[in-house]
């Protein structure tokens, strides 16, 4: 008796579905290079009008997908059943993967993620898609079989559960992914528009005229009035724990004890605007960039910091710093805005123009606004979105000229309670304030000083500062 | 198949069986999302979202309400083509819809905001309208399919 053995491809299905996955990416490469050629070549022959192109990219696609379909039924998938159900399905295919292609980046593309990486991503996976579609349907073998590709795939997504189960899957994918990219995926951005020229802003102190020109490097902080300020760093401050003084920054804190919750007012003199500044994370601007206030205090030799408005956590609002327009869009609230003279003024963000803009040193997008021209602005039912009344606060007020107040308070603990808005914009006011603006608060309320934490951030759960996008401090540096 | 099996067909007493089960699958997920709801408001001091407390309208309403009142007046239509095309567009279309009240509410509680909801919003209106289209498409031929004269006006 005489044994026959035959090496039939299905016989080592790795091997050959290996093999034949590499057919089809190189069927897939050469009918991309018949679609340019003969896009390229065609577009001689018809006007380039808005007309003539789409005839040459539909006449062009139309040849390549002839192609791709004689390459993948011959060559790929080595099959010769039924033609016209094999073109048929195909056809479909066709259309629905340029349209899939067309609507899921145009859909992405709402993302902050460059478009390029948005299309190579999306036809990644429409190609592996493209590839299971036609191994398993369109080009399987189908002796014996019964019924149309299109009939085949609702056969099997129709069984109980199996639609449900692959949904389910891509939904929670689609989930975890949005929730990724909007609390933890850093996403850098660049600034809007530089510092202004120097010509354009007037400084209070004479020797600190100087501003960055056009050509310093977007996004930069470098160098405003660098220079003058180290040359006038003070030799000997005198430092206490709760205060701190030289020629040009005198801080005092107090620790008061109000409304069931401890709060700390900073009383803050500068003998220039440009010590009161501001820093980001990172030194970068961008959504989910984040640092605690200590570290980025610290990183700055701040002699004082508070938190900022948290801005990389949102999307609207201006956002303006040391001089650097990074965000030119509106959000709902007011906007604190510090110009080069060290005052403060609330601005209606809808209205901000490029006067305002000019004469702008930082702007911050939180509030509300607490006290305006000496009197308070708020009342009990006041509250920041849809937080609740009594919260850990961090707000900035001003006094006189270069005369600033900070205050942040404890909260959500069994010590403190936290503080309502009206109690905060009192506070301030009872210290004199003509202006105060309510920043970001909650778990991001910190205020450093000479190295130390003054107060006890919390989340509410566990005490410990949260990191956030950017701090308002003063310093040199 | 059996005689009796043929008669509950054509009674619709087994798509009405099945309808049933629909609807308290999705009362279910009502009271889950009610659940989840409360329990993440316990850890968001005292802040609430429209969007994660009305989450529950989705399933509630899109979901449970609908197939009551389908498996009320065409309890056969399970069992006609393309009903099983409509059920899952449309389940995935609520699916879509609740995730994305719940995402848009997490958002809202921490003070911040995406481009993703929208597009949640969009694929899951275009799957609910779609799923409804199909459904109610069956829900007609199912009734021309259980009175073949009065359709043809006999």
């Amino acid at each position: 008796m005489r044994t026959e053995t035959t090496f039939h491809p299905e016989s080592r299905p790795f091997k050959s579905g290996v093999c034949r996955f590499l057919k089809f990416g190189a069927a897939s490469l050469a009918s991309a290079a018949l679609d340019l050629t003969a896009f390229t070549l065609l577009l001689r022959a018809f006007p380039e009008t808005a007309g003539g192109i789409f005839a040459t990219t539909a006449i062009a696609r139309v040849l390549s997908g002839i192609c791709n379909f004689s390459i993948n039924r011959g060559w790929v998938f080595r099959q010769s059943g039924n033609t016209k159900r094999q073109v048929l399905s195909y056809t479909l295919l066709f259309f629905a993967q340029m349209l899939a292609s067309a609507q899921l980046v145009w859909a992405l593309s709402a993302l902050s993620v460059s478009t390029t990486v948005v299309k190579a991503g999306v036809d990644a996976a429409l190609f592996l898609i493209s590839y299971q579609i036609q191994n398993r349907w369109i080009f399987r073998n189908t002796a014996g079989k019964k019924g149309g590709t299109v009939f085949i795939i609702l056969q099997r997504l129709a069984k109980p559960w199996r639609w449900a189960g692959i949904y389910a899957i891509l939904l929670t994918a689609a989930f975890t992914l949005a929730l990724l990219d909007a609390f933890v995926i850093p996403k850098a951005q660049i600034a809007v528009v530089e510092p202004p020229a120097a010509s354009d802003i007037q400084m209070e102190s004479p020797s600190q005229a100087e501003t960055p020109s056009q050509t310093d490097q977007i996004g930069s902080e470098s160098a405003f009035l660098g220079e003058e300020i180290s040359a006038a760093l003070p030799m000997e401050p005198v430092i206490t724990a709760t205060s701190y003084e030289d020629e040009n920054i005198r801080i005092q804190i107090e620790t008061v004890r109000e409304h069931d919750t401890t709060y700390y007012v900073a009383d803050v003199q500068v003998s220039d605007a440009a010590y009161l500044r501001t820093a980001l994370a990172q030194n970068t601007f961008g959504r989910n960039i984040k640092d605690t206030t200590s570290e980025m205090a610290s990183a700055h030799n701040a002699i004082f910091a508070v938190n900022g408005d948290y801005y990389g956590f949102r999307d609207k609002g201006y956002v303006l710093r040391n001089g650097i327009l990074y965000r030119e869009t509106v959000s709902d609230s007011d906007a604190l805005l510090i110009d080069y003279h060290g005052n403060l003024s609330v601005i209606d963000q809808a209205s901000a123009t490029g006067d305002i803009l000019q004469n702008a040193w930082q702007i911050f997008s939180f509030g509300p606004a607490l006290v305006e021209n000496g009197a308070v602005v708020v009342d009990e039912s006041s509250e920041v979105s849809k937080s609740k009344s009594s919260n850990p606060r961090t707000a900035i007020g001003q006094i006189s000229e270069l005369h600033y107040i900070f205050i942040v308070s404890d909260g959500r603990t069994g010590e403190s309670a936290g503080l309502s808005l009206l109690q905060l914009a009192q506070a301030f006011k009872e210290r004199g304030a003509v202006l105060a603006y309510n920043l970001d608060g909650g778990g991001s309320s910190t205020m450093y000083f000479n190295g130390e934490v003054v107060n006890n951030p919390t989340n509410g759960r566990s005490e410990k500062e949260r990191e956030v996008s950017d701090i308002v401090y003063i310093g040199y540096e | 198949m059996s005689i009796s099996d043929m008669n509950k067909r054509h009674s619709g007493k087994a798509g009405g069986k099945g309808m049933r089960k629909t609807v308290i699958v999705y009362l279910a997920l009502s009271a889950t999302a009610i659940a989840i709801d409360n329990i993440y408001a316990l850890f968001g001091h005292g802040v609430r979202s429209a969007s994660m407390s009305f989450m529950f309208l989705y399933p509630l309403l899109g979901g449970s309400l609908l197939y009551f009142l389908l498996g009320a007046i065409r309890p056969g239509m399970v069992s006609v083509k393309p009903y099983r095309l409509g059920y899952n567009l449309y389940n995935s279309g609520i699916a879509t819809l609740t995730t994305g009240s719940f995402f848009k509410g997490i958002l809202d509680i921490a003070g911040t905001a995406s481009e993703y909801t929208k597009i949640f919003m969009l694929i899951g209106l275009a799957f609910a309208i779609t799923g409804l289209v199909i459904l109610i498409a069956t829900a007609i031929r199912a009734d021309k399919k259980s009175f073949p004269q009065a359709a043809r006006g006999l």
